[in-house]
């Protein structure tokens, strides 16, 4: 399996395959992170993600050829860089200056959050690991996994009837999802869910 | 907040993340265009430096052709000039483009035979000065 190092040195030479390569590593990631960095925006524009994620590999591809110097220490840290760059710059595209202080706001309290890309990749892998876990789960149990919000919410009337059963019902079985799910984790990643 | 939820409080919290980010996409592959990416990037002609290189370059143009014609028609014009008062012989001045030469009569009286012949010559010129020095 080829090292980072040697992937980014084959895309500084234009090697197609390569880029290929580090995309099949990190491109989970650099969506990832644009999630975390601008989820509203994310909400709000269903091109948001599709077009960032497209703009921090394209920045990733030409900031290699433009400095032959360029050896980034660690390419996830790198890339998670350019793609805040890449959401800073779409949002000072997109925002009227009258938004702009509250977004500047909203921007600091995101990147003291999720600064670490270490952070943002073991983020992932414990939400990759739920996805595993939720997949694992009977039909049922995934239906009433799409009414999250409002079970979050605890709006178990609305959640019920939309699910076709009691509240009395969707509350004791969602106790038992919730269980399998930290039991399937605790399994799959050997860390507790608890609070 | 419901108490026998409330241990479940950062799964449920992962969950509806995990929720949100398969709405957005965030678990879809990027469409990236290799080629395009790999080609020499072009320096897009409607940029604002190029724009205002063009535009400083095209200022100083103007400004060099507009000095330029104005010295070009100043000196047409000073030729002009020059050449209405060129005379036969290559004297300058007013009088001397009047000279018609001796025995060569004017049409009508002409106030600058000064000596009454009939003619416009040097002895024309010779009557003003001694007229001249004698009136001054």
């Amino acid at each position: 399996m080829p090292s980072d190092e040697f992937l980014v040195e084959s895309v500084r030479g234009g090697d197609e395959a390569a880029l290929r390569a580090l995309m099949d590593r990190y491109d989970r990631l650099v969506r990832f992170a644009i999630f975390r960095l601008s989820k509203s925006e994310c909400r709000r524009d269903p091109h948001w993600l599709e077009t960032l994620a497209g703009d921090t590999w394209m920045g990733f591809v030409r900031s290699l050829q433009r400095s032959p110097e360029l050896r980034p220490k660690s390419v996830k840290a790198y890339l998670t860089t350019v793609a805040r760059f890449k959401v800073v710059s779409a949002r000072r595209r997109v925002s009227p200056p009258s938004e702009m202080y509250v977004e500047t706001e909203e921007l600091t309290e995101i990147e003291v959050d999720h600064n670490d890309p270490l952070d943002l990749l073991s983020d992932l892998e414990s939400l990759n690991s739920l996805n595993d876990c939720v997949r694992e789960l009977s039909e049922p149990d995934q239906s009433i996994c799409t009414q999250i919000e409002a079970i979050v919410d605890r709006r178990w009337i609305e959640a019920s009837a939309t699910l076709g059963m009691t509240e009395s019902t969707l509350r004791s079985r969602w106790k038992r999802v919730l269980e399998r799910l930290r039991e399937c984790l605790r399994r799959k990643t050997g860390r507790d869910f608890a609070p | 907040m419901d108490r026998e939820f409330a241990q479940f409080e950062r799964l449920e919290s992962s969950l509806r993340e995990l929720g949100e980010a398969e709405r957005v996409g965030v678990f879809g592959r990027t469409r990236v265009d290799a080629n395009a990416m790999f080609a020499r990037p072009v320096v897009a002609r409607s940029n604002r430096v190029f724009m205002f290189r063009v535009g400083s370059i095209a200022a100083v143009l103007l400004v060099a052709l507009t000095v330029w014609s104005v010295m070009f028609v100043g000196q047409v014009r000073h030729l002009q000039d020059r050449a209405r008062m060129v005379t036969a012989n290559g004297t300058d001045g007013p009088f001397y483009a009047k000279l018609t030469g001796p025995a060569v009569a004017v049409a009508t009286k002409n106030p600058n035979d000064f000596d009454g012949d009939g003619d416009l010559d040097l002895a024309d010129i010779r009557t003003f000065q001694l007229q001249f020095a004698v009136n001054r």
